[in-house]
């Protein structure tokens, strides 16, 4: 049996059959893969995908996590990350919706960073970050995603992407020269990421969206 | 998912006390904008105190919301603080280039509701024992 056939049966215990479906297509479309083929390197993005469907539409807190720590355990008890199952998390995506993706997003990105060993101060300065981007998704695009990734070269640390194929940033140097002011603090949102990051790249456009990627190093 | 949550307003005699120990959504930021403004019309308090102790992280946006109830309730003639601000937020906050410029902030609750409350109780204590003394002495060289 595949891997996206017993997940679906586990959803299934959750909610309705359609609405089980949609949550394992979506999340492999997230990520990019095909449910019936996982591999192991797949699986934490996956379920993390999963977690975000989860979130959506199982409504009570307690049922979300006993439904996401069934997916957990299935995934792992049938050998897919057997191999590496101490092994810290090392990329997740985190799907962008809705407001409550922000905290999802940066709750994730300050377990990646305290698994990695940034301080505490560190672990809040990257959280804040995650939630800037990921509520720029919000409140100027409606959808998008926020990748997280451990990087080892050319030093330890952690890469966060905010990816979004919204309408682009119409005006990225003036708000990153500081000239510029929105009404919604958007301005010091981008600013205050780029001062608060060792790396900054940030490519938009209208018709591609906006990618931002910035890095802190150990 | 959808209800939203109201973070509780107490009143501790001429004040009102709003401690965050939530996450921050902006639905719950916008519903607490609207409770304070309705609890401030109803009680009319002398202060506001935002603890915000219980608050992980605040990016820009939740910066503003906290400053703008602030601001709000000053408006509306009502004295607003905000205490309990966590060294890592302070830092994060600065190294950004923010400030909850408008609102003033203390380190603990208490500070902040001695500063809106006046002295405490204590300290006028002291002050009357002191006046008391300076009163003996005044006797003694008269």
């Amino acid at each position: 049996m595949s891997a996206a056939v017993s997940i679906t049966a586990v959803l299934h215990e959750y909610v309705g059959s359609i609405v089980a479906r949609s949550i394992v297509n979506g999340a492999a479309n997230t990520c990019g893969i095909d449910p019936h083929k996982l591999s192991p390197e797949q699986i934490p993005c996956y379920l993390a995908a999963l977690d975000n469907g989860v979130q959506a539409f199982v409504a009570e807190p307690d049922r979300q996590r006993e439904c996401s720590s069934k997916l957990r355990s299935m995934l792992d008890s049938s050998g897919y990350r057997a191999q590496n199952a101490t092994a810290t998390t090392t990329r997740m995506t985190v799907v962008i919706n809705e407001e409550i993706d922000i905290v999802t997003a940066r709750n994730h990105a300050k377990t990646i960073c305290g698994e990695l060993g940034f301080s505490a101060s560190e672990q809040v300065r990257i959280a804040t970050v995650v939630s800037e981007l990921a509520r720029n998704i919000v409140l100027y695009v409606g959808r998008g995603r926020i990748e997280l990734e451990v990087v080892n070269t050319p030093r330890r640390g952690i890469e966060i992407r905010s990816i979004d194929q919204g309408n682009g940033i119409p005006n990225v140097d003036e708000v990153l020269s500081g000239m510029y002011r929105s009404k919604t603090g958007m301005g010091v949102g981008l600013l205050g990421t780029k001062r608060l990051m060792d790396e900054f790249t940030i490519e938009s456009s209208p018709a591609r969206g906006t990618k931002l990627v910035v890095r802190k190093y150990l | 998912m959808n209800e939203t949550t109201h973070i509780p307003i107490i009143k501790l005699y001429d004040t009102l006390i709003v401690t965050i120990q939530v996450e921050l959504s902006d639905r719950v930021v916008m519903q607490l904008k609207d409770d304070i403004g309705e609890a401030i019309q109803k009680l009319g308090p002398k202060g506001l105190i935002i603890d915000v102790s219980g608050v992980g992280i605040i990016d820009s946006y939740i910066s503003r919301a906290i400053r703008d109830i602030g601001l709000i309730s000053r408006l509306m003639g009502v004295e607003a603080v905000i205490s309990g601000l966590d060294p890592n937020i302070a830092m994060t906050l600065t190294e950004m280039g923010m400030d909850l410029e408008g609102v003033n902030t203390y380190l603990h609750l208490e500070a902040a509701y001695e500063a809106i409350n006046g002295r405490s109780a204590l300290a006028r204590e002291l002050d009357e024992k002191t006046n008391g003394e300076r009163d003996a002495e005044a006797w003694w060289w008269r």
